[in-house]
Protein backbone atom coordinates (compact mmCIF):
# COMPACT_ATOMS: atom_id res chain seq x y z
CA UNK A 1 0.00 0.00 0.00
CA UNK A 2 1.54 3.28 -1.04
CA UNK A 3 1.94 6.17 1.33
CA UNK A 4 -0.59 8.23 -0.63
CA UNK A 5 -3.17 5.45 -0.49
CA UNK A 6 -2.67 5.01 3.22
CA UNK A 7 -2.74 8.75 3.80
CA UNK A 8 -6.02 9.20 1.95
CA UNK A 9 -7.60 6.36 3.92
CA UNK A 10 -6.43 8.00 7.13
CA UNK A 11 -7.91 11.33 6.05
CA UNK A 12 -11.25 9.67 5.30
CA UNK A 13 -11.31 7.81 8.61
CA UNK A 14 -10.37 10.83 10.71
CA UNK A 15 -12.52 13.25 8.74
CA UNK A 16 -15.75 11.31 8.99
CA UNK A 17 -15.13 10.35 12.60
CA UNK A 18 -14.82 14.05 13.38
CA UNK A 19 -17.84 14.97 11.28
CA UNK A 20 -20.18 12.31 12.68
CA UNK A 21 -19.06 12.81 16.28
CA UNK A 22 -19.64 16.57 16.05
CA UNK A 23 -23.17 16.34 14.68
CA UNK A 24 -25.46 18.40 16.91
CA UNK A 25 -28.08 16.52 18.85
CA UNK A 26 -31.47 17.79 17.75
CA UNK A 27 -34.23 17.64 20.30
CA UNK A 28 -37.89 17.86 19.51
CA UNK A 29 -38.99 21.34 20.50
CA UNK A 30 -41.18 21.83 23.55
CA UNK A 31 -42.78 25.25 23.56
CA UNK A 32 -42.80 27.79 26.33
CA UNK A 33 -46.46 28.61 26.89
CA UNK A 34 -46.90 32.31 27.70
CA UNK A 35 -49.35 33.29 30.40
CA UNK A 36 -51.67 36.27 30.20
CA UNK A 37 -53.97 37.83 32.74
CA UNK A 38 -57.47 37.07 31.58
CA UNK A 39 -59.61 39.13 33.92
CA UNK A 40 -59.74 42.89 34.13
CA UNK A 41 -63.13 43.58 35.58
CA UNK A 42 -62.27 46.92 37.15
CA UNK A 43 -61.45 48.83 33.99
CA UNK A 44 -63.77 50.55 31.59
CA UNK A 45 -63.72 49.53 27.92
CA UNK A 46 -60.99 51.50 26.21
CA UNK A 47 -60.02 51.68 22.55
CA UNK A 48 -57.46 54.24 21.37
CA UNK A 49 -55.84 54.66 17.99
CA UNK A 50 -52.99 56.72 16.57
CA UNK A 51 -50.66 56.94 13.58
CA UNK A 52 -47.24 56.29 15.02
CA UNK A 53 -44.69 56.06 12.22
CA UNK A 54 -44.16 59.80 11.74
CA UNK A 55 -43.19 61.31 8.42
CA UNK A 56 -39.59 60.21 8.06
CA UNK A 57 -40.37 58.14 4.98
CA UNK A 58 -42.97 58.36 2.25
CA UNK A 59 -44.07 54.74 2.59
CA UNK A 60 -44.03 52.33 5.52
CA UNK A 61 -45.00 48.69 5.81
CA UNK A 62 -44.89 45.45 7.77
CA UNK A 63 -44.99 46.43 11.43
CA UNK A 64 -44.30 44.06 14.29
CA UNK A 65 -44.12 44.56 18.04
CA UNK A 66 -42.85 43.03 21.25
CA UNK A 67 -43.55 43.59 24.92
CA UNK A 68 -40.30 44.44 26.67
CA UNK A 69 -39.47 43.05 30.09
CA UNK A 70 -40.53 46.31 31.77
CA UNK A 71 -43.90 46.19 30.01
CA UNK A 72 -43.14 48.84 27.39
CA UNK A 73 -43.98 48.09 23.77
CA UNK A 74 -41.29 48.27 21.07
CA UNK A 75 -42.61 48.37 17.53
CA UNK A 76 -40.60 47.87 14.33
CA UNK A 77 -41.45 48.55 10.71
CA UNK A 78 -39.64 49.27 7.49
CA UNK A 79 -39.94 52.40 5.42
CA UNK A 80 -38.52 54.18 2.41
CA UNK A 81 -39.52 56.32 -0.54
CA UNK A 82 -41.52 53.27 -1.68
CA UNK A 83 -41.84 49.64 -0.66
CA UNK A 84 -39.01 48.22 -2.75
CA UNK A 85 -36.76 51.25 -2.98
CA UNK A 86 -33.07 51.29 -2.16
CA UNK A 87 -33.56 53.64 0.76
CA UNK A 88 -35.64 51.24 2.86
CA UNK A 89 -34.50 50.89 6.46
CA UNK A 90 -35.87 49.29 9.61
CA UNK A 91 -37.35 51.79 12.06
CA UNK A 92 -38.44 51.42 15.65
CA UNK A 93 -39.91 53.31 18.57
CA UNK A 94 -41.05 52.47 22.08
CA UNK A 95 -44.38 53.06 23.79
CA UNK A 96 -43.73 53.92 27.43
CA UNK A 97 -46.59 52.26 29.26
CA UNK A 98 -46.12 54.32 32.40
CA UNK A 99 -47.05 57.63 30.78
CA UNK A 100 -48.42 56.32 27.46
CA UNK A 101 -45.85 58.32 25.48
CA UNK A 102 -43.90 57.33 22.38
CA UNK A 103 -40.12 57.66 22.12
CA UNK A 104 -38.44 59.25 19.13
CA UNK A 105 -38.28 57.12 15.99
CA UNK A 106 -34.94 55.34 15.59
CA UNK A 107 -33.46 53.96 12.41
CA UNK A 108 -32.20 50.61 13.73
CA UNK A 109 -30.97 48.96 10.53
CA UNK A 110 -29.92 50.25 7.12
CA UNK A 111 -28.92 48.36 4.01
CA UNK A 112 -25.42 49.82 4.31
CA UNK A 113 -25.06 48.34 7.79
CA UNK A 114 -26.29 44.96 6.63
CA UNK A 115 -23.99 45.01 3.56
CA UNK A 116 -20.98 45.92 5.68
CA UNK A 117 -21.64 43.21 8.26
CA UNK A 118 -22.69 40.39 5.95
CA UNK A 119 -20.12 41.25 3.27
CA UNK A 120 -22.67 41.35 0.50
CA UNK A 121 -24.30 43.97 -1.67
CA UNK A 122 -27.75 44.65 -0.22
CA UNK A 123 -30.42 46.39 -2.28
CA UNK A 124 -33.29 46.68 0.20
CA UNK A 125 -34.57 45.60 3.60
CA UNK A 126 -38.00 44.48 4.74
CA UNK A 127 -40.30 42.51 7.06
CA UNK A 128 -38.87 42.90 10.56
CA UNK A 129 -39.84 40.25 13.12
CA UNK A 130 -38.81 40.53 16.76
CA UNK A 131 -38.57 38.26 19.77
CA UNK A 132 -37.81 38.84 23.43
CA UNK A 133 -35.37 36.05 24.26
CA UNK A 134 -34.35 36.32 27.90
CA UNK A 135 -32.51 39.60 28.32
CA UNK A 136 -32.05 39.99 24.58
CA UNK A 137 -34.15 41.19 21.68
CA UNK A 138 -33.69 39.17 18.51
CA UNK A 139 -34.54 41.09 15.37
CA UNK A 140 -35.04 39.08 12.20
CA UNK A 141 -35.56 40.86 8.89
CA UNK A 142 -35.21 40.09 5.21
CA UNK A 143 -32.77 41.63 2.77
CA UNK A 144 -32.59 41.46 -1.00
CA UNK A 145 -29.44 41.66 -3.09
CA UNK A 146 -30.97 41.20 -6.51
CA UNK A 147 -34.53 41.08 -7.88
CA UNK A 148 -37.76 41.39 -5.93
CA UNK A 149 -38.89 40.09 -2.58
CA UNK A 150 -38.70 36.51 -3.87
CA UNK A 151 -34.92 36.95 -3.72
CA UNK A 152 -34.96 37.62 0.02
CA UNK A 153 -32.76 36.07 2.66
CA UNK A 154 -33.16 36.26 6.43
CA UNK A 155 -30.83 38.20 8.73
CA UNK A 156 -30.58 38.29 12.50
CA UNK A 157 -29.28 40.95 14.83
CA UNK A 158 -29.41 40.83 18.62
CA UNK A 159 -29.73 43.68 21.08
CA UNK A 160 -28.69 43.29 24.70
CA UNK A 161 -29.96 46.68 25.82
CA UNK A 162 -33.67 46.59 24.93
CA UNK A 163 -33.03 47.78 21.39
CA UNK A 164 -30.86 50.84 22.03
CA UNK A 165 -27.94 49.26 20.15
CA UNK A 166 -27.69 46.23 17.91
CA UNK A 167 -25.06 43.55 17.52
CA UNK A 168 -23.51 42.23 14.31
CA UNK A 169 -25.88 41.17 11.56
CA UNK A 170 -25.83 37.44 10.92
CA UNK A 171 -26.99 35.96 7.64
CA UNK A 172 -29.14 32.82 7.98
CA UNK A 173 -28.58 30.26 5.22
CA UNK A 174 -31.88 28.49 4.76
CA UNK A 175 -32.01 27.45 1.11
CA UNK A 176 -29.49 25.58 -1.06
CA UNK A 177 -30.35 27.56 -4.18
CA UNK A 178 -28.05 30.58 -3.67
CA UNK A 179 -29.94 31.08 -0.40
CA UNK A 180 -32.72 32.68 -2.43
CA UNK A 181 -36.19 33.32 -1.18
CA UNK A 182 -36.69 32.66 2.48
CA UNK A 183 -38.77 35.35 4.14
CA UNK A 184 -40.19 36.05 7.57
CA UNK A 185 -43.34 37.88 8.57
CA UNK A 186 -44.69 36.49 11.83
CA UNK A 187 -43.41 36.12 15.36
CA UNK A 188 -41.25 33.18 16.50
CA UNK A 189 -41.89 30.92 19.48
CA UNK A 190 -39.43 29.96 22.20
CA UNK A 191 -38.79 26.42 23.36
CA UNK A 192 -38.01 25.27 26.88
CA UNK A 193 -34.41 24.51 25.83
CA UNK A 194 -33.92 28.06 24.58
CA UNK A 195 -34.30 27.29 20.89
CA UNK A 196 -36.28 29.60 18.64
CA UNK A 197 -38.90 28.33 16.19
CA UNK A 198 -39.08 30.91 13.43
CA UNK A 199 -41.98 30.80 10.95
CA UNK A 200 -40.68 31.39 7.44
CA UNK A 201 -41.79 30.96 3.85
CA UNK A 202 -40.49 30.64 0.31
CA UNK A 203 -41.63 32.50 -2.77
CA UNK A 204 -39.21 31.36 -5.49
CA UNK A 205 -40.78 28.68 -7.71
CA UNK A 206 -42.52 27.01 -4.77
CA UNK A 207 -44.63 29.09 -2.40
CA UNK A 208 -44.74 27.26 0.87
CA UNK A 209 -44.54 27.63 4.63
CA UNK A 210 -41.92 26.19 6.93
CA UNK A 211 -40.36 26.57 10.36
CA UNK A 212 -36.69 27.15 11.12
CA UNK A 213 -35.31 25.88 14.41
CA UNK A 214 -32.45 28.01 15.74
CA UNK A 215 -30.22 27.28 18.71
CA UNK A 216 -29.39 29.84 21.37
CA UNK A 217 -26.56 31.16 19.17
CA UNK A 218 -28.91 31.86 16.30
CA UNK A 219 -27.70 28.98 14.13
CA UNK A 220 -30.25 27.01 12.16
CA UNK A 221 -30.28 23.44 13.44
CA UNK A 222 -33.36 22.05 11.71
CA UNK A 223 -36.31 22.97 9.58
CA UNK A 224 -39.85 21.67 9.27
CA UNK A 225 -42.07 21.98 6.24
CA UNK A 226 -45.70 22.91 6.88
CA UNK A 227 -46.93 23.03 3.28
CA UNK A 228 -45.56 22.54 -0.21
CA UNK A 229 -46.41 23.53 -3.76
CA UNK A 230 -47.66 27.06 -4.29
CA UNK A 231 -50.59 27.42 -1.91
CA UNK A 232 -49.66 28.98 1.42
CA UNK A 233 -47.13 31.47 2.81
CA UNK A 234 -46.54 33.56 5.92
CA UNK A 235 -47.34 30.96 8.56
CA UNK A 236 -48.57 32.28 11.89
CA UNK A 237 -47.53 29.76 14.53
CA UNK A 238 -49.23 29.16 17.88
CA UNK A 239 -48.62 26.41 20.42
CA UNK A 240 -51.44 23.86 20.69
CA UNK A 241 -49.70 22.31 23.68
CA UNK A 242 -46.06 22.06 24.69
CA UNK A 243 -45.14 19.76 21.80
CA UNK A 244 -47.66 20.54 19.07
CA UNK A 245 -48.59 23.67 17.16
CA UNK A 246 -51.21 25.14 14.90
CA UNK A 247 -50.48 27.40 11.94
CA UNK A 248 -52.60 29.87 10.02
CA UNK A 249 -51.35 30.80 6.59
CA UNK A 250 -51.89 33.43 3.95
CA UNK A 251 -53.22 32.10 0.68
CA UNK A 252 -50.89 32.27 -2.30
CA UNK A 253 -52.81 30.03 -4.67
CA UNK A 254 -54.04 31.80 -7.79
CA UNK A 255 -56.46 28.96 -8.47
CA UNK A 256 -58.15 29.17 -5.06
CA UNK A 257 -58.62 32.87 -4.32
CA UNK A 258 -60.17 34.07 -1.10
CA UNK A 259 -58.88 31.26 1.12
CA UNK A 260 -57.24 31.42 4.51
CA UNK A 261 -55.34 28.25 5.39
CA UNK A 262 -54.95 26.28 8.58
CA UNK A 263 -52.85 23.26 9.55
CA UNK A 264 -52.08 21.37 12.77
CA UNK A 265 -48.83 19.57 13.60
CA UNK A 266 -49.08 15.88 14.34
CA UNK A 267 -45.63 14.46 15.13
CA UNK A 268 -44.21 17.30 17.15
CA UNK A 269 -43.40 19.69 14.27
CA UNK A 270 -42.26 17.08 11.78
CA UNK A 271 -45.64 16.26 10.28
CA UNK A 272 -48.53 18.60 9.47
CA UNK A 273 -52.10 17.99 8.43
CA UNK A 274 -53.12 18.88 4.89
CA UNK A 275 -54.12 22.50 4.45
CA UNK A 276 -57.75 23.21 5.23
CA UNK A 277 -59.54 26.44 4.46
CA UNK A 278 -61.19 28.45 7.22
CA UNK A 279 -64.69 29.76 6.72
CA UNK A 280 -63.24 33.27 6.75
CA UNK A 281 -62.37 35.08 3.53
CA UNK A 282 -58.98 36.53 2.79
CA UNK A 283 -57.52 38.28 -0.28
CA UNK A 284 -54.00 36.74 -0.32
CA UNK A 285 -53.11 39.01 2.59
CA UNK A 286 -51.17 38.85 5.83
CA UNK A 287 -53.04 37.85 9.00
CA UNK A 288 -52.30 37.91 12.72
CA UNK A 289 -53.61 35.70 15.52
CA UNK A 290 -53.46 35.63 19.31
CA UNK A 291 -54.49 32.90 21.71
CA UNK A 292 -56.97 33.96 24.38
CA UNK A 293 -57.18 30.51 25.91
CA UNK A 294 -55.25 27.37 25.04
CA UNK A 295 -55.51 25.86 22.59
CA UNK A 296 -58.22 27.15 20.32
CA UNK A 297 -59.84 30.32 21.66
CA UNK A 298 -58.37 32.74 19.20
CA UNK A 299 -58.56 36.29 17.92
CA UNK A 300 -57.67 36.68 14.26
CA UNK A 301 -57.19 40.04 12.55
CA UNK A 302 -57.40 40.02 8.77
CA UNK A 303 -58.76 41.63 5.61
CA UNK A 304 -62.30 40.31 5.45
CA UNK A 305 -62.76 40.23 1.70
CA UNK A 306 -61.92 37.64 -0.99
CA UNK A 307 -59.98 40.02 -3.23
CA UNK A 308 -59.44 43.48 -1.68
CA UNK A 309 -57.60 44.82 1.35
CA UNK A 310 -60.14 47.51 2.13
CA UNK A 311 -60.87 46.70 5.73
CA UNK A 312 -59.20 45.46 8.88
CA UNK A 313 -61.49 43.11 10.79
CA UNK A 314 -61.22 40.90 13.83
CA UNK A 315 -62.79 37.45 14.26
CA UNK A 316 -63.09 35.30 17.38
CA UNK A 317 -63.25 31.55 17.79
CA UNK A 318 -64.04 29.88 21.09
CA UNK A 319 -62.59 26.65 22.38
CA UNK A 320 -65.97 24.95 22.06
CA UNK A 321 -66.69 25.85 18.46
CA UNK A 322 -64.90 25.63 15.13
CA UNK A 323 -66.93 28.56 13.83
CA UNK A 324 -65.65 32.12 13.67
CA UNK A 325 -67.53 35.19 14.82
CA UNK A 326 -66.74 38.63 13.41
CA UNK A 327 -66.35 40.85 16.45
CA UNK A 328 -65.01 44.17 15.23
CA UNK A 329 -64.06 46.16 12.16
CA UNK A 330 -61.17 48.58 12.69
CA UNK A 331 -61.12 50.04 9.18
CA UNK A 332 -63.40 50.39 6.22
CA UNK A 333 -62.18 52.09 3.06
CA UNK A 334 -63.81 55.37 2.17
CA UNK A 335 -65.01 55.05 -1.38
CA UNK A 336 -63.85 58.47 -2.52
CA UNK A 337 -60.23 57.77 -1.67
CA UNK A 338 -58.49 56.23 -4.60
CA UNK A 339 -55.98 54.09 -2.73
CA UNK A 340 -55.70 50.48 -3.76
CA UNK A 341 -55.51 48.04 -0.84
CA UNK A 342 -55.19 50.74 1.82
CA UNK A 343 -55.00 48.48 4.91
CA UNK A 344 -52.70 45.50 5.28
CA UNK A 345 -50.18 43.55 7.32
CA UNK A 346 -51.87 43.56 10.74
CA UNK A 347 -49.88 42.51 13.79
CA UNK A 348 -51.75 41.89 17.04
CA UNK A 349 -49.80 41.78 20.31
CA UNK A 350 -51.37 40.49 23.52
CA UNK A 351 -49.50 41.91 26.50
CA UNK A 352 -49.11 40.07 29.77
CA UNK A 353 -51.66 42.32 31.46
CA UNK A 354 -54.25 40.83 29.12
CA UNK A 355 -54.67 43.86 26.84
CA UNK A 356 -54.04 44.25 23.12
CA UNK A 357 -51.99 46.37 20.73
CA UNK A 358 -52.81 46.14 17.04
CA UNK A 359 -50.48 47.58 14.40
CA UNK A 360 -51.10 47.67 10.65
CA UNK A 361 -50.13 49.48 7.48
CA UNK A 362 -52.47 52.43 6.96
CA UNK A 363 -52.71 53.62 3.36
CA UNK A 364 -49.06 52.73 2.92
CA UNK A 365 -48.14 56.05 4.51
CA UNK A 366 -48.37 55.23 8.20
CA UNK A 367 -48.32 52.49 10.77
CA UNK A 368 -51.50 52.68 12.78
CA UNK A 369 -51.60 51.62 16.40
CA UNK A 370 -54.87 50.56 18.00
CA UNK A 371 -54.92 49.81 21.70
CA UNK A 372 -57.89 48.04 23.23
CA UNK A 373 -58.18 46.58 26.67
CA UNK A 374 -59.79 43.34 27.75
CA UNK A 375 -62.95 45.13 28.81
CA UNK A 376 -63.26 46.51 25.28
CA UNK A 377 -62.77 43.03 23.87
CA UNK A 378 -65.46 41.62 26.12
CA UNK A 379 -67.80 44.37 24.93
CA UNK A 380 -66.96 43.55 21.29
CA UNK A 381 -67.67 39.87 21.93
CA UNK A 382 -70.97 40.67 23.62
CA UNK A 383 -72.20 42.77 20.72
CA UNK A 384 -70.75 40.65 17.89
CA UNK A 385 -72.71 39.17 15.03
CA UNK A 386 -73.56 35.52 14.47
CA UNK A 387 -70.93 32.82 13.99
CA UNK A 388 -70.00 31.82 10.48
CA UNK B 1 -13.89 30.93 10.08
CA UNK B 2 -14.49 32.14 6.56
CA UNK B 3 -17.82 33.66 7.48
CA UNK B 4 -16.24 35.75 10.21
CA UNK B 5 -13.19 36.83 8.30
CA UNK B 6 -13.80 39.30 5.50
CA UNK B 7 -10.34 38.83 4.01
CA UNK B 8 -10.71 35.07 3.67
CA UNK B 9 -14.26 35.42 2.40
CA UNK B 10 -13.10 37.91 -0.18
CA UNK B 11 -10.21 35.71 -1.23
CA UNK B 12 -12.49 32.69 -1.58
CA UNK B 13 -14.83 34.72 -3.80
CA UNK B 14 -11.83 35.98 -5.78
CA UNK B 15 -10.69 32.40 -6.30
CA UNK B 16 -14.12 31.44 -7.67
CA UNK B 17 -14.07 34.44 -10.03
CA UNK B 18 -10.58 33.56 -11.27
CA UNK B 19 -11.64 29.95 -11.76
CA UNK B 20 -14.68 30.86 -13.83
CA UNK B 21 -12.77 33.45 -15.85
CA UNK B 22 -9.89 31.16 -16.65
CA UNK B 23 -12.28 28.37 -17.56
CA UNK B 24 -14.57 30.45 -19.76
CA UNK B 25 -11.92 32.63 -21.37
CA UNK B 26 -9.08 31.21 -23.48
CA UNK B 27 -6.59 32.04 -20.75
CA UNK B 28 -4.62 28.82 -21.23
CA UNK B 29 -3.62 30.01 -24.69
CA UNK B 30 -1.87 33.05 -23.25
CA UNK B 31 1.79 33.10 -22.31
CA UNK B 32 2.54 33.02 -18.57
CA UNK B 33 2.79 36.82 -18.38
CA UNK B 34 -0.61 37.16 -20.04
CA UNK B 35 -2.16 34.76 -17.57
CA UNK B 36 -0.74 36.70 -14.66
CA UNK B 37 -2.13 39.90 -16.16
CA UNK B 38 -5.60 38.34 -16.43
CA UNK B 39 -5.46 37.25 -12.81
CA UNK B 40 -4.34 40.73 -11.71
CA UNK B 41 -7.17 42.38 -13.65
CA UNK B 42 -9.73 40.03 -12.14
CA UNK B 43 -8.27 40.57 -8.68
CA UNK B 44 -8.54 44.33 -9.08
CA UNK B 45 -12.14 44.07 -10.30
CA UNK B 46 -13.11 41.75 -7.47
CA UNK B 47 -11.22 43.29 -4.55
CA UNK B 48 -11.35 47.03 -5.25
CA UNK B 49 -14.47 49.07 -4.46
CA UNK B 50 -17.02 49.35 -7.26
CA UNK B 51 -19.50 52.08 -6.36
CA UNK B 52 -19.96 51.58 -2.61
CA UNK B 53 -18.54 48.10 -2.03
CA UNK B 54 -15.73 45.79 -3.17
CA UNK B 55 -16.60 43.80 -6.27
CA UNK B 56 -16.80 40.54 -4.38
CA UNK B 57 -19.69 41.91 -2.30
CA UNK B 58 -21.78 41.96 -5.50
CA UNK B 59 -20.69 38.47 -6.55
CA UNK B 60 -21.41 37.10 -3.10
CA UNK B 61 -24.70 38.98 -2.86
CA UNK B 62 -25.97 37.25 -5.97
CA UNK B 63 -24.40 33.80 -5.80
CA UNK B 64 -23.58 33.28 -2.14
CA UNK B 65 -20.65 31.12 -1.06
CA UNK B 66 -19.13 28.34 -3.09
CA UNK B 67 -19.27 24.79 -1.76
CA UNK B 68 -16.09 23.12 -0.57
CA UNK B 69 -16.16 20.46 -3.28
CA UNK B 70 -16.60 23.19 -5.89
CA UNK B 71 -13.52 24.99 -4.57
CA UNK B 72 -11.49 21.77 -4.87
CA UNK B 73 -12.82 21.22 -8.38
CA UNK B 74 -12.03 24.78 -9.47
CA UNK B 75 -8.51 24.42 -8.09
CA UNK B 76 -8.00 21.16 -9.96
CA UNK B 77 -9.28 22.58 -13.23
CA UNK B 78 -7.15 25.70 -12.98
CA UNK B 79 -4.05 23.66 -12.24
CA UNK B 80 -4.84 21.27 -15.06
CA UNK B 81 -5.57 23.93 -17.65
CA UNK B 82 -2.77 26.31 -16.80
CA UNK B 83 -0.03 24.20 -15.27
CA UNK B 84 -0.78 20.72 -16.66
CA UNK B 85 -1.11 19.34 -13.15
CA UNK B 86 -3.60 16.51 -13.32
CA UNK B 87 -5.29 16.03 -9.97
CA UNK B 88 -8.09 13.74 -11.14
CA UNK B 89 -8.58 11.02 -13.68
CA UNK B 90 -11.09 11.03 -16.53
CA UNK B 91 -13.13 8.25 -14.88
CA UNK B 92 -13.09 10.25 -11.67
CA UNK B 93 -14.57 13.25 -13.45
CA UNK B 94 -17.30 11.05 -14.89
CA UNK B 95 -18.15 9.79 -11.41
CA UNK B 96 -18.09 13.34 -10.03
CA UNK B 97 -20.54 14.46 -12.73
CA UNK B 98 -22.89 11.59 -11.97
CA UNK B 99 -22.75 12.16 -8.23
CA UNK B 100 -23.28 15.91 -8.64
CA UNK B 101 -26.21 15.39 -10.98
CA UNK B 102 -27.79 12.84 -8.64
CA UNK B 103 -27.30 15.14 -5.65
CA UNK B 104 -28.77 18.10 -7.55
CA UNK B 105 -31.82 16.08 -8.56
CA UNK B 106 -32.30 14.89 -4.98
CA UNK B 107 -31.75 18.33 -3.51
CA UNK B 108 -33.10 21.22 -5.55
CA UNK B 109 -36.63 20.20 -6.62
CA UNK B 110 -37.52 19.03 -3.13
CA UNK B 111 -35.85 21.98 -1.41
CA UNK B 112 -37.85 24.33 -3.64
CA UNK B 113 -41.17 22.89 -2.53
CA UNK B 114 -42.04 20.11 -4.97
CA UNK B 115 -43.36 17.83 -2.22
CA UNK B 116 -43.79 17.78 1.55
CA UNK B 117 -40.40 16.04 1.77
CA UNK B 118 -37.58 18.54 2.22
CA UNK B 119 -34.26 16.98 1.28
CA UNK B 120 -32.36 20.09 2.43
CA UNK B 121 -33.41 19.45 6.03
CA UNK B 122 -31.37 16.21 5.93
CA UNK B 123 -28.25 18.33 5.89
CA UNK B 124 -28.56 19.75 9.40
CA UNK B 125 -27.92 16.83 11.69
CA UNK B 126 -28.79 13.65 9.86
CA UNK B 127 -26.08 11.00 10.40
CA UNK B 128 -27.26 9.00 7.38
CA UNK B 129 -26.19 11.67 4.91
CA UNK B 130 -22.71 11.72 6.42
CA UNK B 131 -22.65 7.91 6.44
CA UNK B 132 -23.55 7.85 2.75
CA UNK B 133 -20.76 10.31 2.03
CA UNK B 134 -18.31 8.17 4.01
CA UNK B 135 -19.27 5.12 1.94
CA UNK B 136 -18.86 7.09 -1.30
CA UNK B 137 -15.46 8.31 -0.15
CA UNK B 138 -14.35 4.76 0.66
CA UNK B 139 -15.60 3.61 -2.72
CA UNK B 140 -13.55 6.37 -4.36
CA UNK B 141 -10.55 5.31 -2.30
CA UNK B 142 -10.94 1.69 -3.43
CA UNK B 143 -11.06 2.89 -7.05
CA UNK B 144 -8.03 5.12 -6.41
CA UNK B 145 -10.09 8.28 -7.04
CA UNK B 146 -8.12 10.16 -4.42
CA UNK B 147 -9.10 13.66 -5.50
CA UNK B 148 -12.78 12.88 -5.14
CA UNK B 149 -12.30 11.03 -1.86
CA UNK B 150 -10.33 13.89 -0.35
CA UNK B 151 -12.77 16.54 -1.69
CA UNK B 152 -15.79 14.83 -0.15
CA UNK B 153 -13.96 14.26 3.13
CA UNK B 154 -12.81 17.89 3.18
CA UNK B 155 -16.43 18.98 2.77
CA UNK B 156 -17.44 16.82 5.74
CA UNK B 157 -14.60 18.22 7.85
CA UNK B 158 -15.43 21.80 6.86
CA UNK B 159 -19.06 21.14 7.82
CA UNK B 160 -18.07 19.80 11.23
CA UNK B 161 -15.89 22.89 11.78
CA UNK B 162 -18.66 25.18 10.42
CA UNK B 163 -16.22 26.96 8.10
CA UNK B 164 -18.98 28.43 5.92
CA UNK B 165 -21.91 30.59 7.05
CA UNK B 166 -24.23 27.68 6.45
CA UNK B 167 -24.84 25.01 9.06
CA UNK B 168 -26.22 22.63 6.47
CA UNK B 169 -24.03 19.88 5.02
CA UNK B 170 -25.55 20.23 1.55
CA UNK B 171 -24.04 23.71 1.22
CA UNK B 172 -20.58 22.22 1.69
CA UNK B 173 -21.18 19.60 -1.00
CA UNK B 174 -22.63 21.49 -3.93
CA UNK B 175 -23.93 24.83 -5.12
CA UNK B 176 -25.83 25.85 -8.25
CA UNK B 177 -22.80 27.40 -9.99
CA UNK B 178 -20.83 24.20 -9.47
CA UNK B 179 -23.67 22.15 -10.93
CA UNK B 180 -23.78 24.44 -13.96
CA UNK B 181 -20.04 24.11 -14.47
CA UNK B 182 -19.95 20.36 -14.03
CA UNK B 183 -22.83 19.98 -16.47
CA UNK B 184 -21.03 22.24 -18.94
CA UNK B 185 -18.04 19.92 -18.88
CA UNK B 186 -20.44 17.14 -19.81
CA UNK B 187 -22.71 18.79 -22.33
CA UNK B 188 -20.60 21.34 -24.12
CA UNK B 189 -18.41 20.03 -26.93
CA UNK B 190 -14.73 20.46 -26.28
CA UNK B 191 -12.93 23.44 -27.78
CA UNK B 192 -9.70 23.12 -29.61
CA UNK B 193 -7.59 24.78 -26.97
CA UNK B 194 -4.32 23.02 -26.41
CA UNK B 195 -2.55 23.10 -23.11
CA UNK B 196 1.04 21.96 -23.39
CA UNK B 197 1.60 18.77 -21.49
CA UNK B 198 -2.10 17.98 -21.07
CA UNK B 199 -3.20 14.71 -22.61
CA UNK B 200 -5.89 14.92 -25.28
CA UNK B 201 -8.05 12.53 -23.29
CA UNK B 202 -8.25 14.78 -20.26
CA UNK B 203 -8.47 18.00 -22.27
CA UNK B 204 -11.54 16.77 -24.10
CA UNK B 205 -13.50 16.46 -20.92
CA UNK B 206 -12.44 19.60 -19.08
CA UNK B 207 -11.94 22.38 -21.61
CA UNK B 208 -14.91 24.63 -21.95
Amino acid sequence: MTAIRLGVLLVIACGFTLAISSLPEIQKPAFVIPEYRTSDQDSEPLLEEALISGNLTREVHSSTAIELINGDIRVFWYGGSREGSKDTSIYSRVLNRADNSWSDIEKVMTRQTVARETHRYIRKLGNPVALVNGDEIWLFFVSVSVGGWAGSAINLSVSEDNGSTWGPVKRLISSPFMNLSTLVKNAPLLTEKGDVILPAYHEFLGKFAELLQLDSSGNITNKYRISHGREAIQPFLLPADTTHAIAFMRNSSASQPGKLWFSRSQDNLADWTALEALTLLNPDAAITVVQLNMPDELLLVFNNHPTEKEDISMAHRSNSSAAWQLVYRFETAVGSENIHNPFSYPFLLQTHDGNFHLFYTWKREHIKHVYFNRAALLEMLATAGPES
Amino acid sequence: MISATPLLTGLATLFVCIAWATLLLPVSRLPPAGRVLVVVIIALLVMLPLADYPGWYYVRGVFGDSSVIALFFYLALILQQNFSWQLFQEDELVLLRRLALAAAILLYPFALGLTQFDSYSLGYSNPWLLTALCIISLFCWLRKYYFLAVSITAAAIAFSLQLLESHNLWDYLLDPLFIVLIMLTWLRPPLSRVTPGTTAHVRQSTDL
